[in-house]
């Protein structure tokens, strides 16, 4: 915040001695406005997550005053704007520009309000048939009145939920602060000093969730304070030489999360009987864990551009951006519960692009392009924990035997693996554009690009090793006549193994997962899961098509000057019919109308209408495990 | 399974200004909006597709009920449809009293109807407001 407040007051007194440097100039230009609003009808607390007043902040208040004003002045090459519009505390914005003598520019943007969010009130969770309480339902199979071994509970594997923010309204505060400075040295031509300087803040309160595992899915919200800063500091310096033009620019980025630190007391096991073998890494005995928390982060990005003017037809640019993002928040001692890492954990990732662009005649030219970007992360190890036995047994670590593996026989320590990060990757586009002009008012533009996405870590994520998509691009415009413009524009996108999850689902032949009793043991589902189960899921399941087509058509036409219209319409065909038989197929079609008319000075009209229709078509089957 | 989401939103704006010091505008914006999934139903796994009073008889114990059955899921439609309006009106006038004085006044509308509750419960509301203004420009 000091060196906010240090840029505040830097800013602050240039504004306001450039200001009072105008005070006596004629050439000064101001409007003010001064006003009061009064809202008619009483908003309830119900209410104020609705949509129709999502961004609406002053409803909440039957009256406000709104103050908006702006001033322009210029004088000896000196030049002075700014604008505001106050209307309440968390609803303001602000711009200033000052230009010294285009030696010095310094520009400010400041804006803040309210976004109304959602409250989830988990009923939708009452789609599953037992969902009312985690108890599960009593059904006196032999009529003796008696739950007997708890044999007569049906259900107790299912779902239930608590809202304990019931009947709060969400809310987030969103205000943002850009500012620049620009420093032209006079005696060294072509070079431009920058600073760029960006700050954002989100206040407000929003829903936090989590969830208890076994024997009931018990998904719990809760209100969650959130304070989050974010400062990006960007210094940058660019030098025009001849043809060619370097810039260099660096970005250090502080996330900042001061918000409400969230707990819970996770649900103890509904053990069947005595001796259940308790598998659960944590529970009410471990007492309250976090939950719903932001890591701080800071970021460090350098990037390097050039452009080189080959000569009147032929532009040449180029870039390199290496970025690192840290994650600050896991530093404390090793504890997976908790959080504690015991390291900062880093994301590197490097961006290669170009692009040549030619005009190889007046009516025709070339755009070729490529990019490379590779992403690597931190590996990290998870020590899975192993806990107190259900029914008293220490059974933790050091021990021969764990309680996650201790009837197979498997030793503490069997279950910690690494985590490899499903964002090592390795992408590559390249591509073309062509624009011909063959005669006056006619224009037609196509394209092709080729994208490569290799992923280094697929096979611990059951994910493809790598998807290759085409994409095929062809437009023309057609100037008709002096009233009438149309377009038409097609594309087509075919995708080898789009991002999909593998062993997701059952197949779609009839067959799933069904409970088929352990053998052995009269209580222990646990080893039916597996054969029963897990094993059921052979198939892929993706929501992402293996080909797409998009028509586009617009048109404008103004048969006089008083009468303008322009329509428009979009149809996007896609499907994924590669999937292990899990077919999907989306149809999403839009369209519209505007009309203007303006008999006059004093007259104007305008009308449109849009329609937007999507359907979605998916065939599903499901391996249910709920419990 | 299908998914379906549809809107309609038609718009209107007018102007008019019948004398060098005097404006008035008016707005309108009305969406009509639904979702909803059909079709999808999942077979009972068991005889009766009642897993309540079907036993899972191949079970060590006879009396155990079958726990799971994909046809659990069938309500999931019932809590997925979308029906929804939206209407915004506004309407305002302004006169100069002078080069350097204005007076403004604005009336806005908004209804929100909120005809099948999704998962963040009723959202309707209706607001209306008032608001008038001076400006001075020097």
């Amino acid at each position: 915040m000091r060196k906010i407040g240090m840029i505040i007051t830097v800013l602050a007194a240039a504004l306001l001695l450039s200001a009072a440097a105008f005070a006596e100039d004629k050439a000064v230009e101001a409007n003010i406005s001064i006003g009061g609003s009064w809202t008619l009808d009483d908003i309830d607390t119900d209410e104020e997550g609705a949509k129709g007043t999502e961004y609406m902040t002053p409803v909440e208040n039957n009256a406000y005053i709104d103050l908006k004003g702006d001033i322009k002045a210029e004088k000896d090459g000196i030049a002075f704007e700014a604008e505001g519009h106050y209307q309440f505390v968390d609803e303001q914005e602000y711009k200033a520009g000052l230009d010294l003598r285009r030696i010095l520019t310094l520009k400010t943007d400041y804006n803040r309000f309210i976004h109304r969010l959602d409250h989830d009130e988990l009923e939708n969770l009452e789609a599953h048939v037992f969902s009312t309480t985690g108890a599960g339902l009593f059904y006196d199979f032999n009529g003796d009145g008696t739950n007997n071994k708890n044999d007569e509970i049906i259900g107790s594997a299912a779902v239930y939920h608590s809202d304990y923010g019931a009947g709060d309204d969400y809310y987030l505060m969103r205000a943002e602060w850009k500012n620049e400075a620009k420093l032209h040295i006079p005696q060294i031509p072509g070079l431009t000093i920058g600073f760029n300087h960006r700050f954002e803040e989100r206040k407000g309160l929003e829903q936090a969730r989590t969830m208890s595992k076994c024997s009931a899915c018990h998904v719990v919200a809760d209100s969650k304070s959130i304070d989050e800063e974010t400062n990006d500091y960007m210094p940058s310096v660019t030098l025009r030489t001849g043809p060619v033009v370097l810039n260099y620019t660096f970005m250090h980025r502080e996330f900042d999360d001061q918000s409400e630190e969230m707990t819970n007391m996770y649900n103890a096991l509904a053990a069947s009987h005595l001796g259940f073998t308790n598998r659960l890494q944590f529970d009410d005995r471990t007492g309250a864990l976090p939950y719903s928390s932001t890591p701080d982060s800071e970021k460090d990005m350098h990037t390097f551009k050039a452009r080189w003017n080959v000569n009147r037809h032929n532009t040449f640019t180029a870039a390199v951006v290496y970025s690192q993002i840290t994650n600050t928040s896991v530093d404390d001692p090793y504890d997976p519960l908790n959080g504690g890492y015991g390291d900062e954990i880093e994301m590197e990732s490097t961006t290669m692009s170009a692009k040549w662009h030619s005009r190889i005649s007046s009516n025709l030219s070339l755009n070729v392009h490529g990019r490379y970007q590779t992403i690597d992360n931190d590996e990290v190890y998870i020590d899975v924990v192993d806990r107190t036995n259900g029914d008293g047994t220490t059974l933790g670590d050091g021990y021969a035997t764990s309680t996650l593996g201790a009837e197979e026989g498997l030793g503490t320590g069997y279950w910690d693996f690494t985590r490899r990060s499903g964002y090592d990757l390795d992408l590559t586009t390249l591509g073309f554009d062509v624009a011909w002009r063959p005669m006056l008012g006619v224009t037609i533009r196509g394209g092709y690009e080729f994208h490569y996405e290799e992923r280094d870590n697929a096979e611990y994520h059951h994910v493809p090793d790598d998807t290759t998509e085409h994409s095929f691009k062809l437009s023309g415009d057609w100037r008709v006549n002096r009233t009438l413009k149309l377009g038409l524009a097609y594309r087509l996108e075919l995708v080898d193994d789009p991002y999909s999850l593998e062993e997701a689902v059952c197949t779609p032949d009839g067959s799933y997962g069904e409970y088929g009793g352990p053998p052995g043991s009269l209580y222990d589902y646990s080893r039916s899961y597996d054969p029963a189960i897990y094993s059921q899921r052979v198939g892929s399941r993706s929501n992402q098509p293996n080909s797409a087509h998009e028509f586009r058509f617009k048109g404008s036409w103004m048969p006089t000057a008083i009468l303008s219209a322009n329509f428009n319409a979009k149809y996007r065909t896609a499907e994924n019919d590669d999937i292990d038989g899990n077919e999907w197929q989306q149809d999403l079609f839009t369209g519209g109308v505007n009309v203007v008319l303006a008999p006059n000075d004093k007259v104007s009209f305008m009308t449109g209408y849009n329609y937007f229709n999507d359907k979605y078509e998916a065939m599903y089957c499901i391996a249910i495990y709920d419990g | 399974m299908e998914y379906r989401t549809e809107a309609h939103t038609f718009t209107a704006a007018a102007t008019y200004k019948p004398m060098a010091r005097l404006g008035m505008n008016a707005n309108l914006s009305y969406t009509k909006g639904r979702g909803n999934i059909t079709d999808l139903t999942f077979e009972s796994m068991y005889p009766t597709g009642d897993v309540k009073l079907d036993f899972d008889t191949s079970s060590i114990n006879p009396n155990q009920p079958y726990l799971y059955d994909v046809a659990y899921l069938n309500e999931i439609s019932d809590y997925s449809n979308l029906d929804f309006t939206q209407l915004d009106i506004s309407v305002g006038v302004n006169y100069r009293l002078s080069k350097m004085v204005g007076l403004g006044l604005n009336y806005f509308y908004t209804d929100f109807e909120d005809d099948d509750p999704y998962v963040y419960g009723e959202q309707d509301v209706t607001v209306q407001s008032l608001m008038g203004f001076v400006t001075f420009s020097f």
